[in-house]
């Protein structure tokens, strides 16, 4: 990575209540130190004196009181904003504080909040913030992230679901999954599964199974998680809005998760339609829709549907950051950061040794080329093994299944291996037909654990 | 949930009230039928069982079956189920243990299957725990049961769990030395019995002192005194910890009276009795705060049967008053209880940072009223574990007490509390006749003035308890200062114990503002969170808060926020430890837990090693990370052939090992730049620069390399690095390394244990080598031969290459720096003019160690500092 930061390092006063808001590029690196007052990023709250480094990052370092930063390095956007919602951000985390307190007086439990709204409109932050004041007030939230485009905890194409008990790292965002490597984050060990693509329009009924099966994951540890019951969870979901799949998709996570809490960001068709599918505004007297609404679940809290506006500092993530971003997340997922590097390993496995499966009908014939009266047999949730010969598994990176099924007979056999969560990804670096066997990396090394692996559409060029 | 869990509650709060065990009706039938209809849900099952589990109160056969039948048919959650009976067996009162153990026992010799293994987990500390709290009888009933399991016709437990439980029952019959140790009172004691509990004795935050089996009464006297002079020590050393505590010097004047009284005159049974009763109440002040509530009259030390304290914190464990509003008695700090938590162990309540509180000690056997318990609990449980000294006759009673601080007992020095006391104690005079002294015993006299010096009695403590009901969860953080700290006023019991009154007033300001609750309710609406409310931020940045300096982290000031901050940077300082080793170790990412796991483990449990495949932290017992693995699949462990995979690994290996902190750039630099200088012993020193930053030195490892490992070689280890460079005669220059948070030498290394300027050392050796070389040439001209041994020399101590020996040293967990000396003496042996050199330079400095040995004091300063 280049070194540039001695060429330029720029002082910045902050006025209380806004923030600095700095675009990094990919390939360059940039710190922060904050040398008086407070500030945070996405309600992390800075350190004095102590030096944060970003790339290829989008941040703002909002401050309460007013501070001084010290900025060293190129942004290729640096600005100062006054005008922010985060007012609004934090009493609406005091509101589901309040909640929390309110659940833990009375063995409750705490408030699941799940944010819907637009693509690039700040989601993902605004998690990041709810989460990190819980954190900071000693919550343990729970943080599921359905936005399988992106993979904030651990790659796209996840379902996850993460305990959080440790402050969210300022640099990492939010980090990764556990390492052996030690690092100034907390280890974090989210649960995932695979859905494989970047959008669940491309198998809705993949991503709701998998979304059910999530919830009803969360749902047990709650259970048993009395921390965490107390604190609540946080979803984050796509930007995935429209009429048809969308609502139908945020309706099945709100039955799923029990949602209580809806937030909707920066989107006024949205919120109307919420408030109307799904509760009244304000959480208190809907009761009338709530029972139509909830009558299955017998959800005994009506659900609050609140709007909040997004901050002017998101920025629309064209397509080639998106990419960029993912092929860091990969390259963070094998070797991990500057900060904290990680040795992946290396490994030949045999054709014979591993099941590659993926899901759905995008590997069959069509139907028209199918013989006249034959049905066709499969669903969207059938599972198909890939042939590893020939270059389809090439650059792949594949999702190691923790299932342990060894025959994939029926129906159930399928659903079972479809439902189970992930162990991790290789990277599949040489295919040598030959020989019947492929290089892959495993991020560790020893006995990949599994033999059972999905393939989906994640490609990767190692660089 | 919620229905269900209030009706949970009020059926506990009845079972206090109602005396009668034998009067509280279990529906059975109704809760066993919920206990069996096989629903999938842990927690409604845990939930069902819990609540029939509380029914058995007395040894019950119908109780009992229902439950086994109940665990069989939910074997499919049988480990939320032994998570509901273990923890009923904790937390029972003494007298209702035994039915549990029963039960207990009838769940795995008539289910059996994996209620077995999950017993077996804690087995030995509950027996242990529970045992010791129990009377007489039910220690034969359970000494019974115990030896049912080893001959059992199905294999129980573990024959090595038994016996463990076996050897801690006979040495708990063996006579005890009467006093037990007194400990500060916010640390644990030390594990008296830890040799006899094995690695669970820690854990279970001291099984109790053993206890002899006391027969009843033979020698009353003798354990009284025994109690007394405990009681006594006890005084005495809160009188040191805080001289102006007047009342705790009434008390210990009083108590040494008491003991002089109890060696002179026998004591009839009765009277010794009593007066060991009101010693209990000593024992546990706080506890017989029953009289706010009942009323005095009731308080009469008339043996009452031990009533279940601690049920109640089941339903609500978790719940927490928040300052600002008149808590219920349940919504004191109860103590969490997670699953599998240890006795003892203070559980981290999450959420807020008030709530910390410890788990009581099995449960207290008070007269106390359970609405009082609220106010028992967040001051005897002292931020700490309890000292659950169960005397041993004391215990006769069936009565464990609970060691809680005795000063809690003191009268507030103010007046206004000394006037409450005051008229406390005159109602409490009057109550404590009530009961008609058996005997005009010289000792019943005592009584008397024992309950007007305030040092018992209900009078103090009904005052206490009447007023502490009211404080928040905040006020009864525990210390040992809040121990010395009369909390008998509402506002002082609302402040940090070490501080006056004005700052408290400060201090419960701050305090309202950095509760979430202050704002006023917010709602959850698009309007609602639009307002700005006063004092917001303080929630998050509190006035004056402690803030770590290494990260945002802040949290408001309180004694249990310091002990958090103290946590929150052993945590950095951990972290950064194992920062400084990244360079010599690689690093992975491990792979996820499965769903499983990832449902019943907690965020500590990844922290352990052995839950993961690659193992996670420093410590000398899990080096294995890359080398290891590496060497494991090299031998053929992987999915497919793994002949590539062995390769790579050593090669990402090495990268990995020769990566270096950015801390550590310049002197690797300056490594360099020496190594290229003097290339002739590149080898010698790349064996150095092959462990971590050779030429900077941790104090401690300056230290243990130089065979300072053991006490005898200590004080030499420290008086050589005192006198500094050997070769140079320079001190050794002392850097205090941030990132590593340790104090370093400079430029130091340390070769077959004598330390040195590392660039001293390296000017030394190249010297030589220039003289042996210029030997060597001449012997070649003379000898022809120079040549073949030149290179001899060369390809053995390049075989020598750090790379593959560290890759061997870590799979073999070798501490680094034998590494070292490994391979220096290697090249000592391949090299005689360095052997020559060391032992040349080692006579001198033994020279020099008379000569400069009084220097070595001044320089103490250079240990390890702690």
């Amino acid at each position: 990575m280049m070194n540039n930061m001695a060429q330029h390092s720029k002082e910045w006063v902050i006025e209380a209540e806004s923030e600095l808001r700095l675009e990094i590029d990919f390939n360059t690196k940039v710190r922060v130190r904050l040398l008086s007052g407070t500030g945070e990023i996405f309600g992390a709250e800075l350190g004095t004196g102590v030096d944060y480094e970003f790339s290829g990052r989008k941040i703002a370092i909002f401050t309460w009181h007013g501070c001084k930063l010290l900025v060293q390095g190129t942004c290729s956007v640096e600005y100062l904003a006054e005008e922010t919602p985060m007012v609004s951000y934090l009493n609406t985390h005091y509101a589901l504080e309040q909640r929390r307190v309110k659940a833990t007086r009375e063995n409750g439990h705490g408030p699941r909040v799940m944010i819907v709204g637009p693509t690039d409109v700040g989601k993902t932050s605004l998690c990041r913030m709810l989460l990190s004041w819980a954190l900071r007030q000693d919550r343990q939230p729970i943080y599921v992230d359905l936005d399988c485009s992106e993979g904030s905890i651990t790659m796209p194409g996840c379902l996850t679901a993460t305990p959080l008990t440790e402050q969210i790292d300022i640099e990492e965002g939010f980090g990764s999954s556990a390492t052996s490597a030690p690092t100034a984050g907390s280890a974090i060990m989210p649960l995932a599964y695979y859905f494989g693509y970047p959008n669940p329009k491309e198998n809705l009924k993949l991503y709701e199974m998998l979304v059910s099966r999530l919830a009803k994951s969360v749902s047990r540890r709650l259970d048993e998680d009395e921390a965490a019951r107390r604190s609540g969870i946080v979803i984050d979901t796509t930007g995935l809005i429209d009429h048809t799949a969308g609502y139908d998709i945020i309706a099945h996570c709100i039955k799923s998760f029990r949602v209580d809490v809806i937030i909707v960001l920066g989107h006024e068709r949205l919120y109307s339609d919420m408030v109307r599918l799904h509760g009244k505004p304000g959480g208190g007297a809907g009761q009338q829709q709530q029972q139509q609404q909830q009558h299955q679940q017998g959800a005994a809290r009506p659900i609050a549907v609140m709007k909040l506006s997004k901050s002017g500092g998101v920025v629309e993530r064209d397509a080639a950051f998106r990419r960029q971003t993912q092929n860091q997340k990969i390259r963070e997922y094998f070797y991990g950061t500057t900060k904290s590097e990680l040795a992946p390993f290396s490994t030949m496995v045999h054709f014979h040794d591993v099941e590659i499966l993926r899901v759905g009908e995008g590997s069959l014939a069509p139907t028209s080329a199918l013989p006249i009266g034959e049905d066709r047999k499969v669903s969207e949730t059938h599972v198909v093994q890939v042939d590893a010969s020939g270059d389809l598994l090439l650059h792949s990176v594949l999702a190691v299944s923790n299932a342990n099924q060894t025959k994939l007979e029926t129906d159930k056999d399928e659903r079972e291996v479809l439902e189970s969560s992930l162990a991790g990804f290789v990277y599949v670096s040489e295919v040598n037909e030959a020989r019947k066997r492929m290089t892959v990396l495993a991020p560790c090394p020893g006995r990949i654990p599994k033999r059972i692996w999905w393939m989906g559409s994640l490609k990767w060029a190692e660089d | 949930m919620y229905q269900q869990n209030n009706h949970h509650r009020n059926h506990q709060q009845q079972q206090y009230y109602q005396q009668h065990p034998n009067q509280q009706h279990p529906n059975q039938h109704g809760m066993a039928q919920g206990g069996h209809s096989g629903a999938a849900d842990p927690n409604a099952v845990r939930q069902r069982y819990r609540a029939e589990l509380n029914t058995l109160t007395f040894n019950s056969k119908p109780i009992i079956t229902s439950l086994t039948i109940a665990a069989g048919d939910n074997i499919a959650n049988a480990q939320v189920i032994v998570q509901a009976v273990e923890e009923r067996l904790r937390t029972a009162p003494s007298n209702q243990k035994l039915p549990t153990l029963y039960l207990i026992d009838s769940i795995i010799k008539i289910v059996g299957g994996p209620y077995v293994e999950l017993f077996g987990h804690n087995i030995v500390g509950l027996f242990l725990d529970a045992y010791t709290v129990i009377d007489p009888s039910a220690k034969a009933s359970f000494e019974k049961v115990l030896n049912t399991w080893p001959n059992w016709t199905a294999p129980l437990f573990p024959r090595a769990t038994i016996t463990r439980i076996e050897r801690a029952l006979q040495a708990t019959r063996q006579p005890q030395s009467s006093a037990a140790p007194m400990h500060s009172y916010n640390q644990p004691p030390p594990p008296i019995s830890a040799p006899m509990f094995g690695s669970t004795g820690g854990m279970f935050g001291v099984p109790p002192a053993p206890a002899p089996a006391p027969a009843p009464a033979p020698a009353p006297d003798a354990g009284l005194l025994a109690d007394i002079q405990n009681l006594l020590a006890q005084k005495q050393h809160a009188v040191m910890m805080n001289p102006m505590d007047h009342s705790s010097v009434n008390q210990v004047g009083i108590l040494q009276q008491l003991e002089a009284i109890v060696k002179s005159s026998p004591l009839t049974v009765e009277s010794a009795s009593m007066i060991r009763q009101q010693l209990g109440q000593l024992w546990m002040p706080v506890g017989a705060a029953s009289g706010s509530a009942n009323g005095p009259g009731l308080v009469a030390p008339s043996p009452l049967p031990p009533m279940p304290p601690m049920s109640a914190g089941m339903s609500m464990p978790m719940s927490m008053a928040m300052p600002g509003q008149v808590p219920s008695h349940y919504s004191q700090a109860l103590p969490p209880q997670i699953p599998g938590a240890m006795m003892g162990i203070p559980p981290v309540v999450p959420g807020y940072s008030s709530g910390g509180g410890a788990r009581p000690p099995p449960p207290p056997p008070t007269l106390v009223a359970p609405p009082l318990l609220a106010g028992v609990l967040p001051i005897g449980s002292m931020g700490g574990p309890i000292n659950t000294t169960s005397s041993p006759l004391l215990g006769m009673a069936g009565l464990p007490l609970p060691v809680a601080p005795a000063p809690a007992l003191a009268p507030s020095p103010t007046p206004a509390a000394a006037a409450l006391v005051a008229a406390a104690a005159a109602a409490a005079t009057a109550a404590a006749t009530a009961p008609p002294p058996p005997t005009a015993n010289v000792a019943s006299n005592l009584y008397a003035s024992l309950l007007q010096s305030g040092l018992l009695g209900p009078n103090g403590t009904l005052a206490l308890g009447h007023l502490t009901r009211g404080s928040s969860p905040a006020s009864s953080v525990g210390s040992s200062s809040s121990a010395n700290h009369t909390p008998s006023m509402p506002s002082t019991s609302l402040m940090p114990p070490s501080m006056g009154p004005q700052q408290s007033m400060e201090e419960q300001r701050q305090r309202t503002t950095t509760s979430v609750m202050d704002l006023g309710p917010i709602e959850l609406t698009s309007q609602g969170v639009q307002r700005r409310r006063p004092g917001f931020l303080n929630v998050l940045y509190g006035e004056q808060p402690l803030q770590c300096n290494q990260c945002g982290y802040r949290i408001p000031k309180s004694d249990e926020a310091q002990k958090k901050m103290d946590a929150h940077l052993d945590w950095h300082f951990r972290q950064n430890r194992r920062m400084k080793d990244k360079a010599k170790k690689s690093y992975s990412r491990s792979w996820l837990v499965g769903e499983e796991d990832w449902i019943h483990s907690r965020e500590g449990d990844f922290h352990d090693p052995n839950s993961q495949q690659a193992t996670f932290f420093d410590g000398t017992g899990g080096n294995s990370t890359g080398a290891g693995g590496a060497g494991g699949s090299a031998t053929g462990g992987g999915v497919g052939g793994s002949g590539i995979g062995g390769d790579d690994a050593g090669g990402l290996d090495g990268s990995g090992h020769a990566r270096v902190t950015k801390d550590d750039l310049a002197e690797q630099e300056e490594m360099a730049a020496l190594r290229e200088r003097a290339s002739s012993e590149a080898s010698l020193l790349l064996g150095l620069c092959g462990t971590e930053a050779a030429e900077m030195l941790s104090l401690e490892e300056a230290h243990k390399r130089l065979g300072g490992l053991s006490s005898s070689e200590s004080n030499a280890a420290n008086q050589m690095i005192a006198k500094g460079c050997s070769i140079c005669k320079e001190k050794f220059v002392k850097v205090w390394h941030d990132a590593e948070e340790e104090w370093f030498y400079k430029n130091t290394i340390v070769v077959d244990k004598t330390i040195y300027h590392a660039t001293c050392h390296a000017e030394i050796v190249k010297a030589n080598q220039r003289s042996q070389a210029r030997e060597a040439a001449l012997a070649a001209e003379v000898e022809a031969r120079g040549i073949a041994a030149g290179a001899d020399s060369a390809t053995s101590s390049s075989s020598s290459s750090p790379m593959g020996d560290s890759t061997d040293d870590r799979r073999n967990n070798m501490p680094q720096f034998e590494d070292t000396k490994d391979h220096v003496m290697r090249e000592d042996t391949n090299d005689d003019g360095t052997a020559a050199i060391s032992s040349s330079l080692k006579r001198k400095m033994e020279e020099d160690a008379e000569t400069e040995g009084e220097l070595a004091i001044k320089k103490l300063i250079l240990e390890p500092s702690t």
